[in-house]
């Protein structure tokens, strides 16, 4: 429904998006996750018509919006400031949209009165946006971007001002209404918790480029990229080169001794590689004579985890662990590394 | 800053602060006390070296404002230009500091400079430069010469506030107000002038006061024929002649609304408005 | 409703929205620069023709330099340069100075403090002629000081219509030395407390505080307010053609009277344009000291 071609936007010197394609189907919930800067805010603006292009095309249901004026594309935006206006009512605010749609005077008033109800606050339709809560704004932001019932919904990084308890609320409460509307969504934030968490497809985003796309699991689980691998949850980055090629599966020799791995393509024998392993994928056991012997280092009790350090090999490579609970092991503990069955196995040759 | 050395005992802030407020009331409102006196003098009697004090007081001074004919025409026409100046001001001060404040960003800083020249040039040169062409055009010695003359040199001051005002704006709130399908004109209306609202009134209320007190403009486009009450009392203060009294009941006129002005500054307007706005007197 | 919102007449002019943008904002700048543009090109262009025996006042006139040649020579139009150009600097460095000793005062926790504050800046919405019509009541020859002085015997000085300007100087201290006071006060304040607190926690006494971090800091801001009272003393009229003395008289009220009183509009022209020449050299200087100033900070 949306589908962006080659987009390229520069500030002065500074390229922000350097051909940017994309397609978002009719009611999905895409995000684009990625580190400040890198262009991620700028593309959103693109798409609604707040910024022109150097190149590329923007089309909505398969017509250019290039030269479409923002205030007549018919896209609600919802912006990390709230951006309320502070010189009218909550109800006046959400009611803005329809107004500049000329409807009615009374169904501006019950469409109102519908959208104050879906986010639960009915009560607050004089109050002034300074007298909300910052969770109490955004949910009003979010009331008037959908009450117009826009195409596409953008939201430039809605819950960053939001403090973590409150963050966690709403974004469920996101996903809820997203899901109730079947409205087409673009959501834009660095946060992978939300990625992960609200997509049906996360677009990873680095210095103006989309370096990978997928849906949520894939991309955690299966980063074909050590950038994404990165900014995706913890990943333990284990540099290994392959020894000998054998039918499916392959020898590496890394830092915790030779490793057989399941066989990707591109990779031949003395190329270079990354292993890429989560935290929650390496299991601890009391040390019996084994070659992936660790020493325990730096540890964290986290609530509902505990976080080693471990140290591996004679380069004392360290290594990230996340063990359910309460660890048994403790600061000083050498263990044995048990790696799961098919780690990911990221060619560095395919990372742009 | 606060703890200097000096300043810690208690008795010499006292008599430093009594100090500082004695020649304050000396420098700043003696001479205002003196003024009052002056436009209360009794005309026939006057007030003559070595009198302190005047020895007779009337409001015969008072009257004549309204008597003397050139008194009264120079109040009309200064109240009848000023508010034309001010609507003038904001007619176009409102589209131009907003577009410097959102719209021309890398060029903002020339632009800037370029506004404020009228202020930084001489106004002898503006003025008779001005005078000189509005008499080739038949403009010199009207009202409307007048108008246009104190509007070049007010214009920059409601410029530089509305685009202060406008930095005040979140781009943001503009934005989303596009997003919702406000075209041009409906973000001018329900949008960008409320919101700019407090700068357009801080401006026009210096604007009114800065066509009331202009002088030099005026008086080189407007003279004979166009008074104001500057060029009034520059005439009666020793351009034209000498006439205290008189001068001292013009001076009151002109002050009150803008001694008002500066209480209702103080109190409203933040200072960076005014170190921003100001440039010339 | 997306396809009538999308579709547009054929016929309809499509302008990339860049340059769309574009014409709107020429559109929004045009009635405010556009005035002042004109308004500052005609005079100049008027003064410039002028000076140079063009563009006369019911005739065209025919070019000469005469008008240039007589400014320059005439010993009274020497004078009057020099005599503005002294009150100018005179005003210049005194308000400045008193500024900054006034601005650091007001910083000072003292009883009365806002008082002090609001009294200050009286003179800022107090009109030049008012301004020159009080000092003429208070230190003029039949003024408050010459009576109350009186009454002791005591004689009391020519302080107006004088010829070392001391009137002009000091009616224009008593509008600059505010205006300066104002804009120092808010350089300073915009100094950031924790830079201060910084040098202080450093070790560095006051003096040093003052002389390393805040008037570095806030030069910039001080000369702006320095440079804004010698432009303006230096072309003021209003109040130099009312104390003045009668000879040397400021340029600009020679200009004046040249202009409405001789009708001699080559020569007024003329000094207008010395005038113009001389601001913009003030300004350049004050430019390269900026840029120079800027340039030892970073």
């Amino acid at each position: 429904m949306l589908t962006l071609r080659g987009l390229r936007k520069s500030y002065g010197p500074h390229l922000a998006v350097d051909g940017v394609d994309l397609e978002v189907r009719r009611g999905e919930f895409v995000t684009l996750l990625g580190p400040s800067g890198c262009g991620k805010s700028t593309v959103l603006r693109l798409i609604a018509g707040l910024l022109d292009a150097d190149a590329g095309d923007v089309a909505i249901d398969g017509a250019s919006v290039t030269a479409v004026p923002p205030h007549r594309r018919h896209i609600g935006l919802v912006f990390q400031s709230y951006a309320l206006f502070p010189h009218m009512t909550v109800g006046e605010n959400i009611a803005f949209g329809l107004r500049m749609q000329h409807l009615p005077k009374a169904v501006i008033a019950e469409r109102v009165a519908e959208a104050l109800r879906m986010v639960e606050l009915s009560a607050l339709d004089r109050r002034y946006p300074r007298e909300l809560s910052g969770g109490q704004q955004q949910r009003v932001a979010l009331a008037r971007a959908v009450v117009t019932q826009p195409k596409l919904l953008l939201l430039d990084e809605p819950l960053s001002n939001l403090d973590a308890r409150l963050r966690d609320r709403l974004r469920v409460e996101l996903r809820e209404l997203q899901r109730r509307l079947g409205v087409t969504t673009l959501y834009v934030t660095h946060d992978q918790i939300e990625a992960l968490a609200l997509s049906d497809r996360i677009a990873v985003m680095h210095a103006g480029r989309i370096i990978e796309e997928g849906d949520p699991e894939t991309v955690y689980r299966r980063p074909r990229n050590r950038l994404t691998a990165e900014f995706l949850g913890i990943a333990n980055l284990l540099p290994a080169r392959i020894v000998s090629v054998n039918g499916r599966s392959c020898l590496a020799a890394t830092a915790l001794g030779e490793i057989e791995l399941p066989l990707q393509s591109g990779l031949r024998p003395g190329g270079e590689a990354v292993i890429c392993l989560r935290p929650e994928d390496i299991q601890l056991q009391s040390a019996v004579a084994s070659a992936l012997r660790a020493t325990v280092g730096e540890t964290a009790y986290l609530g509902s985890l505990t976080e080693h350090l471990v140290t591996i090999g004679p380069e004392r490579q360290s290594l990230r662990v996340h063990v359910p609970g309460r660890s048994r092991f403790r600061a000083g503990d050498t263990v044995n590394l048990v790696l799961p069955e098919a780690p990911v196995l990221i060619c560095d040759e395919a990372s742009p | 800053m606060s703890n200097f050395w000096l300043l810690r005992n208690p008795r010499l802030r006292w008599l430093l602060a009594s100090l500082l407020i004695g020649a304050a009331a000396l420098v700043f409102v003696l001479p205002l006390v003196v003024t009052v006196l002056w436009s209360l003098v009794d005309p026939e009697v006057g007030w003559f070296p070595p009198d302190v004090v005047p020895s007779s007081l009337s409001l015969a001074n008072w009257r004549a404002l309204l008597a003397v004919p050139e008194m009264g025409d120079a109040l009309a026409n200064s109240l009848t230009i000023a508010p034309c100046v001010t609507l003038l001001c904001a007619a176009l001060g409102l589209p131009t500091g907003y577009a410097i404040a959102r719209r021309i960003g890398r060029y903002r800083p020339a632009l800037e400079l370029f506004v404020l020249t009228p202020v930084m040039m001489p106004g002898v040169v503006l003025a008779t430069g001005l005078g000189a062409f509005f008499m080739r055009m038949g403009l010199a010695q009207t009202m409307t010469g007048v108008i246009i003359a104190q509007t070049v040199v007010v214009l920059p001051l409601m410029i530089r506030i509305v685009a202060a005002t406008c930095d005040a704006v979140p781009a943001d709130v503009v934005d989303s107000a596009r997003m919702l399908g406000a075209g041009p004109l409906a973000l001018a209306r329900l949008i960008i002038v409320p919101l700019v609202m407090p700068g357009l009134v801080a401006g026009g209320l210096l604007c009114f006061v800065g066509s009331l007190e202009e002088f030099v403009l005026s008086f080189i486009v407007g003279m004979p024929t166009v008074q104001t009450l500057p060029m009034l009392l520059w005439a009666y203060v020793g351009g034209r002649s000498s006439i205290f009294t008189y001068a001292a009941v013009v001076t009151l006129v002109l002050l009150v609304p803008t001694l008002i002005l500066l209480v209702v500054i103080e109190r409203v307007v933040k200072q960076e408005y005014l170190a921003a706005g100001f440039g010339k007197a | 409703m997306s396809a009538i919102i999308l579709s547009r007449p054929a016929h309809a002019v499509t302008l990339s929205p860049a340059v769309r943008r574009r014409f709107e904002t020429a559109l929004l700048l045009a009635p405010g620069a556009g005035l002042l543009a004109v308004a500052m090109a005609i005079p100049i262009g008027q003064l410039l023709l002028g000076s140079v025996g063009l563009a006369g006042i019911g005739t065209a006139g025919t070019f000469t330099l005469a008008h240039y040649v007589e400014v320059l020579t005439n010993p009274l139009l020497r004078d009057a340069l020099l005599f503005s150009f002294v009150i100018a600097l005179a005003t210049a460095t005194l308000s400045t100075a008193a500024a900054a000793f006034f601005a650091t005062l007001l910083m000072i926790e003292l009883p009365g403090r806002r008082l002090l504050n609001a009294l200050y800046k009286v003179p800022l919405v107090v009109p030049s002629v008012v301004a020159a019509f009080l000092v003429v009541t208070m230190i003029g020859p039949g003024g408050m000081a010459a009576r109350a002085l009186g009454h002791v015997g005591l004689g009391w000085p020519q302080l107006i219509h004088d010829r070392q300007g001391i009137g002009v100087i000091t009616v224009l201290l008593w509008h600059y030395v505010p205006i300066s006071t104002l804009i120092v006060t808010a350089v300073i304040v915009s100094v950031p407390a924790d830079v201060i607190d910084a040098a202080r926690t450093l070790g560095a006494p006051p003096r040093v505080v003052f002389a390393r971090i805040i008037l570095p800091l806030t030069a910039p801001g001080l000369s702006a307010a320095t440079l804004i009272s010698f432009i303006d003393s230096f072309g003021a009229y209003a109040i130099p053609s009312l104390i003045g003395p009668p000879y040397p008289q400021t340029i600009a009220v020679m200009m004046t009277r040249e202009f409405l009183r001789r009708a001699n509009w080559g020569v007024a022209s003329a000094l207008g344009m010395l005038m113009c020449l001389t601001t913009v050299l003030v300004l350049f200087f004050y430019y390269r000291l900026l840029l120079r100033l800027r340039r030892g900070r970073a």
